[in-house]
């Protein structure tokens, strides 16, 4: 006998298991032919899933971050817009001062934010309530145009998200707006300069308004 | 229970058992030589049929019912043997083939359980090839589409494959 028919004699005489075939039924009544989608159907099925919510999530942050820049927009349509805030500037050699005194505790700020908009003039300083939000807000005026500096306490859950996606927004009802966080506030620069120019801004302002937040 | 099989003709529960459990016995022993261990091989055949039950569907009736189970066992066994898997040893073993002759004879007196022991020694991807060439003998073709490899692989692992059995049933197996 060859090594091949002794291989083969000493495989199949194996002895099989006299349970075996019932073991299967059992197993087979536990499991049955897989049904619905293939392995590349549940391949696509998983990819179109993962988009879906990676839109959702970028949807979600997108829509948040509008609400949180309209938190700053508000204000700036309000006060400076709709023509609602103090006429400082028509005070004359009193009019910084007046501002200082509109400002409350947040009054040594004036001048550091002041000194990164040089050549701008100042309208209006004050603090305001608008749609029952407490606003810290800084008016000034480039040629026509007028720039709000505001900050405002954040509120339980206003966080800018993080996104896979950037979120530039800088077209929001026509006006250029840009945010930074600043510790337990939110800053915003609202104009209706180019949007690269408004975070500029906003980049100089920053740091400054930080320091008086503590952030 | 599959109750959507069952509405398509031919791939119900009982066709199944009727085209596939009468391979369940050279299944299971095809597994023993595979795996050398009994209790492993018994539930690696029930593995196979849970599988094949469940792939059912893409199962093409009047095509080879046995090559498909012993493809799937390939496959399965593959799971089941890796902790067993030592790569180093396994490049040892396919040097030392070279010197093995291949013209000697099989001693008679050797037991069953001597050549399977002998089989359990032989590392698995020629102890694969040789069960399903010369065990189970299905052509090179039939082993190079389950295993998914060329045809002249089949034949190097095949020719090693007897070179190391060889060399456990005359003594001069490896380790010995």
């Amino acid at each position: 006998m060859n090594q091949d028919e002794r291989l083969r004699r000493a495989v199949n005489k194996e002895p099989v298991p006299r349970d075996l075939e019932a073991r299967v039924r059992t197993r087979l009544d536990s499991g049955g032919p897989r049904r619905g989608l293939s392995g590349f159907g549940r391949l696509i099925s998983s990819l179109a899933l993962l988009v879906f919510m990676l839109g959702a999530t970028q949807y979600y942050a997108v829509q948040k971050t509008r609400d949180l820049l309209r938190v700053g927009l508000d204000d700036h349509l309000h006060c400076a817009i709709e023509g609602a805030y103090p006429r400082q500037a028509n005070q004359g050699q009193n009019g910084k001062a007046a501002a200082m005194t509109a400002m409350g505790p947040y009054s040594p700020m004036l001048q550091p934010v002041l000194d990164q908009f040089p050549g701008d003039s100042l309208v209006s300083a004050h603090r305001c309530t608008v749609n029952g939000r407490d606003y810290v807000h800084m008016i000034l005026r480039r040629d026509q145009m007028l720039i709000s500096v505001i900050l405002t306490k954040r509120r339980d859950g206003e966080s800018f998200p993080r996104t896979i996606i950037p979120v530039h927004e800088s077209g929001l009802a026509g006006y250029s707006i840009s945010s930074f966080g600043a510790g337990g506030y939110m800053g915003y620069v609202v104009s209706s300069l180019p949007g690269q120019v408004n975070d500029r801004l906003a980049g100089l302002v920053a740091p400054v308004v930080r320091r008086y937040t503590g952030a | 229970m599959s109750p959507a099989s069952h509405s398509i003709p031919g791939k119900g529960r009982a066709d199944f058992e009727r085209v596939a459990l009468p391979f369940l016995p050279e299944i299971y022993r095809t597994a023993v030589g595979l795996l050398g261990n009994r209790t492993e091989a018994k539930d690696l055949a029930q593995d196979v049929f849970l599988q094949a039950w469940k792939s059912f569907d893409q199962f093409e009736p009047g095509t080879n019912m046995r090559a498909w189970l012993h493809k799937i066992l390939v496959f399965r066994a593959s799971h089941f043997r890796r902790k067993f898997w030592r790569f180093a040893t396994f490049g040892n073993k396919e040097e030392e083939t070279q010197d093995i002759p291949v013209n000697d004879a099989v001693p008679d007196h050797l037991s069953d359980k001597q050549v399977m022991e002998a089989l359990a020694a032989v590392p698995p991807p020629f102890k694969e090839t040789l069960v399903l060439a010369d065990v189970r003998e299905f052509t090179y073709q039939e082993i190079a589409a389950m295993l998914k490899i060329p045809v002249g692989t089949v034949m190097s692992r095949l020719s090693r494959g007897r070179k190391l059995l060889r060399a456990g049933l005359t003594g001069r197996g490896l380790g010995r």
